[in-house]
């Protein structure tokens, strides 16, 4: 088991550096998309701190994203060990966390907490993970600028 | 739907490769344990609902263009 926490205090992606864009593999591709097992992620220009997940085959899907970090003060996740192994995280530093943005009707957007996109930042392996903390956290947690 | 009986320790194979074992019976709850290969992903399936629900309102997300443009409307 491994716990991740992200406070609005330091971000990941700033503090390390990650160079974009990402080329991301998912092996098990995402809940609902499985057949899709890459995507590519990059921060959108002018729309800091938002970044766009296209998948590279098949229909080519897309979700835009957020670090948790811009979303809530403190976000804290509890991976479990199969989770962690899949990812092949040594430490909290090698992971980085996105949350899926929804973009509901009267341009409201929501934010899943619950189910949080993983990547190791060193193998580009990344994964939809759910927390053993999962219960406590929402789908859709309104994000408000 | 395949119905099938099981005691405490007693298991079932799916498509040879995934292995759900009852481990213990307490009270009106179950604890199942399941081995498979890493890519298959194993959920309780309110989660997996819910999960599944998100993702699809998520991706459809408007055109990458069209979202720059609202977008920045909210943030400006």
């Amino acid at each position: 088991m491994l716990t991740l926490q992200e406070n609005k205090a330091q971000n990941r992606i700033e503090c390390e550096k990650v160079s974009f864009p990402l080329n991301l593999a998912f092996p098990s591709g995402i809940l609902g998309f499985e057949e899709v097992k890459e995507y590519v992620l990059q921060p959108l220009p002018d729309l800091n701190p938002f970044f766009w997940m296209e998948g590279v085959t098949g229909k080519k899907n897309a979700f835009l994203l957020v670090p948790p970090a811009h979303v809530l003060e403190s976000y804290s996740i509890e991976l479990n060990q199969e989770d962690v192994d899949f990812l092949d995280l040594k430490s909290s530093e090698d992971a980085l966390i996105f949350n899926i943005v929804t973009y509901g009707p009267n341009q409201t957007m929501t934010v899943n907490l619950k189910g949080p996109i993983l990547v190791n930042r060193h193998t580009m392996v990344a994964k939809q993970v759910v927390p053993i903390n999962a219960v406590e956290l929402p789908t859709t947690f309104p994000l408000n600028n | 739907m395949l119905v099938l009986s099981r005691k405490a320790n007693e298991s079932i194979v799916i498509d040879g490769k995934i292995f759900l074992k009852i481990l213990r019976l307490e009270g009106d709850s179950v604890k199942v344990g399941v081995n498979a290969p890493k890519e298959v992903t194993v959920f309780r399936k309110e989660i997996y609902d819910e999960i599944l629900k998100s993702n699809k309102a998520a991706a459809a997300v408007p055109d990458r263009k069209d979202l720059q443009l609202i977008l920045s409307k909210r943030l400006h």
